[in-house]
């Protein structure tokens, strides 16, 4: 009983539906056929294609070329690791070289070496006073040798 | 290459030769612009082909080119919607000299089915123009046979009472 219900039910929605449809698309179904079928084939012929539509010659070659083209290996190798690579090289090149010297710079580079090299000569010269002559050593070494000599010569008078 | 891709390629030259008429004439028909139709018709063309490399299961190779080619339609408009040009002013689009007569065509046509409901226009383009069956039309609209039939019924009521009435 209640399985029939049911049917009722899902029967008349779906009547309602069908008419609820037809008069959203503005349908009138119940045309009467002599009236449609008059004047039928004029339109028809009307709305039939009048003239030739080709498509150009290489809409052929073009489909074909991209459907071989999709068929082709793919590459195996990636390059976008090889960019950003190159990328990074390039920012660490630009981060380590050092700043192109301006004119200051030079001068002041001149002026550096210049008096490293002035206090490297007083250096020098200075070690160079320092240092005892060879007059001086054999001068020394005479007297050290007379001295010395008269030593010797004062210990034989004694024994 | 192997022999297999080779035959798929074959196939897909067939049915190039076979469709590729068709498949502009329906897509000149609703853009009206030969480059744009062209790539659409390309596009489609991919797919079949796509499908037959990946060995999709398709029911008919027929009924699935048709429903492609109204989609890529379909889509065209919902990608450039700045592109349309409204009717009366689709005369005037500059278009090249051996493509006026076709575009007097499209002119024309769409003129006719300019009074009708979208949809009745569709149905009378998908009968009369693209040669297509009520089931077909059926399955591609996703209506049932009799809808399709009775709206192309009522479109052509139209057209009569509209042509009696410029008459």
């Amino acid at each position: 009983m209640y399985i029939v219900n049911c049917q009722i039910v899902n029967a008349f929605l779906q009547h309602t539906k069908l008419h609820v449809l037809n008069d959203m698309n503005n349908e009138n179904i119940n045309i009467p056929e002599e009236d449609f079928n008059e004047g039928l084939e004029d339109i028809e012929q009307m709305l039939n294609p009048q003239c030739e539509f080709k498509a150009s010659d290489t809409l052929k070659d073009e489909v074909l070329a991209r459907a071989r083209q999709e068929v082709k290996p793919q590459r195996k190798v990636k390059i976008w690791p090889w960019v950003a690579a190159a990328c990074a090289v390039g920012f660490l090149m630009l981060w380590l070289t050092p700043p192109e010297k301006t004119q200051r710079d030079e001068v002041l580079h001149a002026y550096l070496v210049s008096a490293y090299h002035a206090k490297h000569q007083l250096e020098v010269s200075n070690q160079m006073d320092a240092r005892e002559s060879f007059e001086d050593i054999e001068r020394r070494l005479r007297i050290e040798g007379v001295q010395l000599k008269e030593e010797f010569k004062m210990s034989n008078q004694i024994y | 290459m192997n022999e297999e891709t080779e035959q798929l390629l074959s196939e897909l030259e067939r049915i190039v030769v076979e469709r590729q008429d068709w498949l502009f004439r329906f897509a000149y028909m609703r853009i009206g612009v030969r480059e744009d139709a062209e790539d659409v018709v390309q596009e489609v063309l991919l797919n079949v082909f796509r499908r037959l490399r990946e060995k999709m299961h398709v029911e008919s190779l027929e009924q699935y080119v048709i429903r492609s080619i109204s989609n890529a339609c379909k889509d065209y408009f919902r990608r450039r919607p700045l592109s349309i040009v409204p009717l009366d002013k689709a005369e005037q689009v500059p278009v090249h000299e051996g493509d006026k007569q076709i575009h007097e065509e499209f002119v024309r046509i769409n003129k006719l089915l300019d009074t009708l409901p979208q949809e009745q226009s569709e149905i009378v383009r998908l009968k009369c123009y693209d040669d297509l069956t009520f089931k077909q039309i059926a399955e591609l609209q996703d209506i049932p046979e009799a809808t399709a039939k009775s709206r192309y019924r009522y479109a052509i009521m139209h057209l009569k009472s509209k042509m009696r009435g410029d008459s």
